[in-house]
C-alpha cells in the first residue's frame, strides 16, 4: 500500500520545532540556537521562517506560549509543546522516515 | 474543534490588535537582542554584533507582516479595511447613499411585510396545529336539477360520524363550528368567541393543552356532554389573571354553569384563525333538537381530519364520497348523488380559497418585483458612481491592488448600503404588515408580532440576495476595464456599454409603475362608487340600538303578543326621551331593519289568484315608526309617510317600495291600490318610496313594503333608530350610556352603526385601493428615486461637456432640454408599454371591482400624466442644477 507522503515543505521545519520543544519549553531565539547546536551547525534557521512557523503551529494547537522571565531576567514569550503537537511530531516523523527512505530508494538505484 | 480555535484567533485578531502587534514587536526585538549579546559575547563589538543580528534577521517589518498574517490578520484586515473604505465613501456622498438605502429599504420592507403574511398564512398553519398539510375540511357538493351546483362545508353531525369512523381515511377527525356567546348585562353586553368542538378535535389538529386537559370522549357523548369548558389562553390572562387555580371553577355561560377543566396553548385557535375564548364540548351545546347527533337534516358544523399517510387527495375524495353516499340516510335526493371532497384548510366555508389570500399572493410577487427593481436601479446607480469612480480604479489597480480585492471592496460597499436597506426594510416591514394586518385580515388572530424570527430570517436573506445583486455588476466593472485608458481618459468614456441595460431598467420601471396604478386607480374608482352608492338609505348617519329586557318569556303565542305590546309602550317612551336629548336630530323605531333582519309575509291583492314577483324577491314587511323614512334616509317618492296618528287601533295603511309598486301595479296609480296583509282588511297604500337595499350592496330590486309599527304582531325584534346631528362616531357612547340610564332592567343594550352592518361588504375594495396604491405608490417612489439619481450621475459625467456649450454661448433652456430629453423618451416609453400591460391585466381585475370596468379610460390618462410628471420632474431637478453650472469651474475640473 502506497503511503501518502508529505513533501514536507513546511513539515521538516515544524518537525524540528516539535522535537526541540519536546526537551523544555523555549523561547524563539533558543529554538534557533538548539536547532543550530543540534544539527552540528548544519541547520541555520532563517527567522523569517521561524517566527511565522511558530504562530502558525500555535494556531494549529500543537504549541502554547506564555511570557516568563529568560536566562537573563529579561521577558521572553516561551513554546511549549502540547500534547497535540506531540502527537503531531510522531506523524511527521513517521512521514519523514518514510519520504527519506523512499528518495533514498531512487536515489540507490539510480 | 479546529476551527473554533482559529475562530478564536481571529476574533483576538480583530480586538486584540494592538495588544498582538505589541506581542509579536517584543519577540522580535528579543529576539535580536538576544542575538546581539551572543555575538558580543563571542567577542564582537557592539555596533557589529547588531549590524550583523540585524542582517541576519532580515526586514523586520516584512516579518512581522508574515507573523502578522500567521495570526490570521489577512482577512480580518481587508474586511476592516474594505468596511473603513465603504463607510468613507458613504460618508462622501451621503445623498446617494441615504437614496439607496431608501430605496432598499423600501423595497426590502414590503418583501418582509408580504413574506410575513404568506407565511403565517399559507406556509405554517394556524398556530399549535401539528403538521396542517395533512389536514382537510371536508366540503360537500351538491348539484340541483336546474345544473346550479353549491359547495358547502357546514354539514350535519351524522356526517362527521360518518367519516370519523371511516378509519382508512383519516387517522383522526373532528367537528367544530364557531360561535358567538353573548356575556355580560345591560349596557356591559358583548360577545366573546367561543368554539363547539367534537373532543377529538384536539386530537386530530395535535394540540396539547397548556393547562389541564381537554375534555374526552366520555364527556361529549351525545346526546348529552358533561358541563365542562376549556378557556382560551387569551381569555384566561386576559379576564382570569392567568391564575391557574381557575381549574375546577364554574363559569357561567348561555345560562349554563360549566365546570374549567383546562387552558388551551397560546395562540391556539384551532382550524380557523378567528380568537377563541371558550372551548365548549359539542355535546354541552344547548338548544337543539334532541336527535341532533343523528338526523340529516341540520348543517351546522365543519368537519376537518388527518389524512391517512400515503393517501392521495384523489383517493380520498373517492373513497370519502363513497361513505357518503353509502352511508346517507336522509331523504333529500341531491345529498344521495352528492360529491365530497377534501380542502386544506386555508380554504373557506365555500370551498374556495379566500379572495384575501389572493390579494396577498399578488402582492407578494409585486412586491418581490419592486425589490427586484430597487436593486436594479441601485446597481445602476453603483455603476454610475463606478465609470465616476473609474479614475480611482484605475491608480488602485496600477498601483498593485488585485483586482479580486477591488471587487470584494465593491461587494463590502453594496452589503454595506443592503444593511442600511434592510435596517429601514425590517421598520417598515413591522410596520406595513401590521397595516396590512389589521386593513386585510382585520379578524384573523395573529400568534406573533408582523415581524418574527423567520420575516427576520427571510429579510437577511433578501439582504444578502440583494448584495449580490446590486454588488455583482459593479465589482465585474471594476475588474473589467484596463487601467491605462482609465487613467488616460478620466471620465469621458466607459459606462456606454450599460447604457443599454439602463435604459432598459427605467422603461421597466415606469411600465410596472403604470400598471400598479392603474390597478390601484380601479380600486379607488370602485370604493368611490361604493360609498357614493344610491342605497335608498344613508347608513352613515344612522344608529341602530337594540335592547333586551329581562322579563322577556315567550312561549306561547299569547306571551309573544303580551311582550310586543310590553316592548311597544317602552319603545315609545324611549322614543320620546331620546328626541329630548341634545345631538338628536331623529328616532324612530322597526321590525325588520336593512342589513339587520327581513320577515317575510303572506300577501293578497284583491280580485288576483297569483301574484307577480320580483328579481329580489318579497314582498317583505317592516313595522316602522313615525319619521322612519326620514331616519334612515329613505326617500318619499309620492304619497306620505306614517305619522303617530298611524298605529295600532288605527285605520291600517300601508306604504310599497318602487318595485313593489311597480310590480304589482304596473301602469297603474299605487296610491289608489289596497293590500291584504294577514286576512286584515285591505290597507290601502297611502305613500311610495324609493327602494333600499336590504342585505347587499349589490342585489336584485326586492318588493318591501311597510306598516306602521304596532299594526303588525307577527314580527317581533324592535330596533331603536336614532340620527345624531353630529357624527355617528362620537355619540355612540352617549347613546349607549343614555340608554343604559333609561332601561336600568335591560338584558342587552347593543347600539351599532347601520354602517358597521355594512362595512364588511364594502371591505374588499377599500383593501384593494388601499394596497394596490400603496405598491403602485411604492413602485412610484422607487423609479422616481432611480430616475433622479441616475440622471444627476449621468449629467455630473458631462458636467465638462455643458461646461463647453454654456462657455459657447449656449442658453440654458437648449442645455435643459438636451438633458432632459433622453429620460422623457424613456419615460413616454415605458408609459406605454405599462398602458398595453394594464390594458391587458384589465379584464383580470374587474371581477373584483365595483361597476368599474377595468380598462377606465379616466384611469389611465391619470395614472400616465402623473408618472410623466414624476419623471419630468425626477429628471427635471438635477438637470436644472447642471445647467447652472459654472463653465470654468466645469472645465477647470479634471
Amino acid at each position: 500500500m502506497p503511503k501518502q507522503i508529505d513533501d514536507g515543505r513546511q513539515g521538516p521545519l515544524e518537525m524540528l520545532i516539535l522535537k526541540a520543544l519536546t526537551l523544555e519549553p523555549m523561547h524563539g531565539w533558543g529554538i534557533s540556537l538548539r536547532l543550530q547546536q543540534l544539527s552540528r551547525e548544519v541547520l541555520q534557521i532563517n527567522q523569517g521562517t521561524l517566527y511565522p512557523a511558530l504562530h502558525r503551529m500555535e494556531r494549529a494547537g500543537w504549541i502554547v506560549s506564555d511570557w516568563r522571565p529568560s536566562e537573563n531576567n529579561r521577558r521572553a514569550k516561551y513554546y511549549t509543546i502540547t500534547k497535540t503537537g506531540r502527537q503531531q511530531l510522531t506523524v511527521e516523523r513517521e512521514n519523514w522516515a518514510a519520504f527519506a527512505r523512499a528518495i533514498e530508494d531512487v536515489m540507490a538505484t539510480a | 474543534m479546529n476551527w473554533l480555535r482559529t475562530l478564536r484567533f481571529r476574533v483576538r485578531a480583530l480586538l486584540d490588535r494592538g495588544q498582538m502587534d505589541a506581542e509579536i514587536a517584543e519577540e522580535m526585538r528579543f529576539h535580536l537582542e538576544a542575538d546581539v549579546s551572543d555575538r558580543m559575547r563571542r567577542g564582537a563589538s557592539e555596533r557589529d554584533a547588531r549590524r550583523a543580528a540585524l542582517a541576519h534577521f532580515g526586514g523586520v517589518t516584512r516579518l512581522r507582516e508574515e507573523t502578522r498574517h500567521a495570526e490570521g490578520y489577512a482577512a480580518i484586515d481587508a474586511l476592516s479595511h474594505h468596511l473603513r473604505y465603504a463607510a468613507r465613501s458613504i460618508r462622501r456622498a451621503p445623498l446617494f447613499a441615504a437614496m439607496v438605502t431608501l430605496t432598499l429599504g423600501l423595497g426590502i420592507g414590503a418583501n418582509g411585510a408580504m413574506f410575513g403574511i404568506i407565511d403565517r398564512l399559507l406556509l405554517r398553519g394556524p398556530a399549535g396545529v401539528v403538521r396542517p398539510n395533512e389536514l382537510r375540511r371536508a366540503y360537500v357538493s351538491l348539484r340541483n336539477d336546474a345544473g346550479g351546483e353549491k359547495t358547502d362545508a357546514m354539514q350535519a353531525y351524522a356526517l362527521y360520524s360518518l367519516l370519523e369512523a371511516d378509519t382508512a381515511l383519516f387517522a383522526s377527525a373532528g367537528a367544530y363550528t364557531p360561535i358567538d356567546i353573548r356575556v355580560g348585562e345591560g349596557a356591559d353586553t358583548h360577545t366573546i368567541p367561543a368554539m363547539i368542538v367534537t373532543w377529538d378535535l384536539f386530537r386530530t389538529l395535535g394540540a396539547k393543552p397548556y393547562l389541564g386537559r381537554f375534555f374526552d370522549a366520555s364527556e361529549d357523548r351525545p346526546p348529552r356532554g358533561a358541563s365542562v369548558v376549556v378557556l382560551g389562553y387569551g381569555h384566561w390572562v386576559r379576564d382570569f389573571g392567568g391564575d391557574p387555580k381557575v381549574l375546577g371553577q364554574s363559569i357561567d355561560v348561555m345560562d349554563e354553569r360549566l365546570t374549567i377543566i383546562g387552558v388551551a396553548p397560546p395562540h391556539f385557535t384551532g382550524p380557523e384563525r378567528r380568537a377563541v375564548d371558550l372551548w365548549i364540548p359539542m355535546s354541552t351545546r344547548r338548544g337543539v333538537s334532541p336527535d341532533w347527533s343523528t338526523t340529516w337534516n341540520a348543517a351546522w358544523l365543519q368537519i376537518v381530519g388527518r389524512l391517512r399517510p400515503g393517501l392521495s387527495d384523489r383517493m380520498a375524495n373517492e373513497r370519502a364520497t363513497a361513505a357518503l353516499r353509502h352511508g346517507y340516510t336522509g331523504n333529500d335526493p341531491e345529498m344521495r348523488r352528492a360529491v365530497l371532497t377534501l380542502h386544506p384548510l386555508s380554504f373557506d366555508r365555500y370551498g374556495n380559497e379566500p379572495p384575501e389570500l389572493g390579494v396577498a399572493r399578488v402582492l407578494y410577487a409585486v412586491a418581490v418585483l419592486v425589490l427586484l427593481l430597487a436593486a436594479a436601479n441601485v446597481a445602476n446607480l453603483l455603476i454610475a458612481r463606478a465609470t465616476r469612480r473609474q479614475r480611482e480604479l484605475g491608480v488602485r489597480v496600477a498601483l498593485g491592488a488585485g483586482r479580486a480585492r477591488l471587487a470584494s471592496m465593491m461587494l463590502v460597499e453594496s452589503g454595506m448600503l443592503a444593511v442600511f436597506g434592510g435596517i429601514l426594510g425590517i421598520a417598515l416591514g413591522y410596520w406595513g404588515g401590521a397595516l396590512i394586518r389589521q386593513t386585510l385580515l382585520p379578524t384573523v388572530a395573529w400568534p406573533t408580532a408582523p415581524v418574527d424570527g423567520v420575516v427576520l430570517a427571510y429579510t437577511a436573506a433578501a439582504v444578502m440576495a440583494t448584495t449580490l445583486l446590486v454588488g455583482a455588476l459593479p465589482a465585474f466593472h471594476a475588474v473589467h476595464g484596463d487601467p491605462m485608458v482609465a487613467l488616460k481618459s478620466g471620465l469621458a468614456q466607459s459606462g456606454e456599454q450599460h447604457g443599454r441595460v439602463r435604459t432598459l431598467l427605467q422603461v421597466a420601471q415606469v411600465a410596472l409603475s403604470v400598471v400598479l396604478l392603474t390597478t390601484a386607480g380601479l380600486y379607488v374608482r370602485s370604493l368611490w362608487r361604493v360609498r357614493h352608492l344610491d342605497l335608498g338609505l344613508e347608513p352613515d348617519a344612522v344608529l341602530v340600538a337594540s335592547i333586551g329586557y329581562k322579563d322577556e318569556n315567550v312561549r306561547t303565542t299569547d306571551d309573544f303578543a303580551r311582550t310586543m305590546a310590553r316592548n311597544r309602550t317602552r319603545a315609545r317612551q324611549l322614543m320620546e326621551q331620546l328626541k329630548r336629548l341634545p345631538g338628536v336630530a331623529r328616532v324612530s323605531v322597526a321590525i325588520g331593519t336593512p342589513f339587520y333582519s327581513t320577515f317575510g309575509v303572506g300577501v293578497r291583492l284583491p280580485g288576483h289568484d297569483s301574484l307577480p314577483s320580483a328579481a329580489g324577491g318579497g314582498p317583505y314587511i317592516s313595522a316602522v315608526g313615525p319619521d322612519y323614512f326620514e331616519t334612515v334616509g329613505t326617500r318619499l317618492l309620492r304619497g306620505r309617510t306614517f305619522t303617530v296618528a298611524d298605529h295600532e287601533g288605527s285605520p291600517p295603511v300601508v306604504v310599497v317600495n318602487a318595485t313593489m309598486a311597480r310590480t304589482f301595479w304596473p301602469n297603474e296609480d299605487a296610491l289608489t291600490k289596497c293590500l291584504i296583509v294577514d286576512d286584515a282588511p285591505c290597507a290601502p297604500v297611502v305613500g311610495i318610496v324609493a327602494d333600499a337595499r336590504q342585505w347587499k350592496l349589490r342585489e336584485n330590486p326586492a318588493m318591501q313594503f311597510y306598516v306602521p309599527y304596532g299594526q303588525n304582531d307577527h314580527i317581533g325584534g324592535d330596533m331603536l333608530l336614532v340620527r345624531p346631528r353630529g357624527g355617528v362616531g362620537p355619540f355612540s357612547g352617549t347613546l349607549r350610556a343614555t340608554l343604559a340610564r333609561l332601561v336600568p332592567n335591560a338584558r342587552m343594550i347593543e347600539v351599532k352603526s347601520l354602517a358597521e352592518a355594512i362595512d364588511p361588504q364594502v371591505r374588499p375594495w377599500r383593501v384593494g385601493a388601499l394596497m394596490f396604491g400603496l405598491f403602485g405608490l411604492l413602485a412610484l417612489v422607487v423609479s422616481a428615486v432611480g430616475l433622479f439619481s441616475v440622471v444627476s450621475y449621468l449629467l455630473a459625467q458631462r458636467t465638462k461637456e455643458v461646461g463647453i456649450r454654456i462657455a459657447l454661448g449656449a442658453r440654458s433652456a437648449q442645455v435643459l432640454r438636451l438633458m432632459l430629453g433622453g429620460a422623457l423618451v424613456r419615460a413616454l416609453i415605458g408609459v406605454g408599454i405599462g398602458a398595453i400591460g394594464a390594458i391587458a391585466v384589465g379584464p383580470l381585475v374587474e371581477p373584483y371591482l365595483f361597476e368599474t370596468t377595468g380598462r377606465d379610460p379616466a384611469v389611465m390618462v391619470a395614472v400616465a400624466v402623473a408618472l410623466l410628471l414624476t419623471s419630468l420632474v425626477a429628471s427635471a431637478v438635477p438637470s436644472w442644477r447642471a445647467c447652472r453650472v459654472d463653465p470654468v469651474i466645469a472645465l477647470r475640473a479634471d
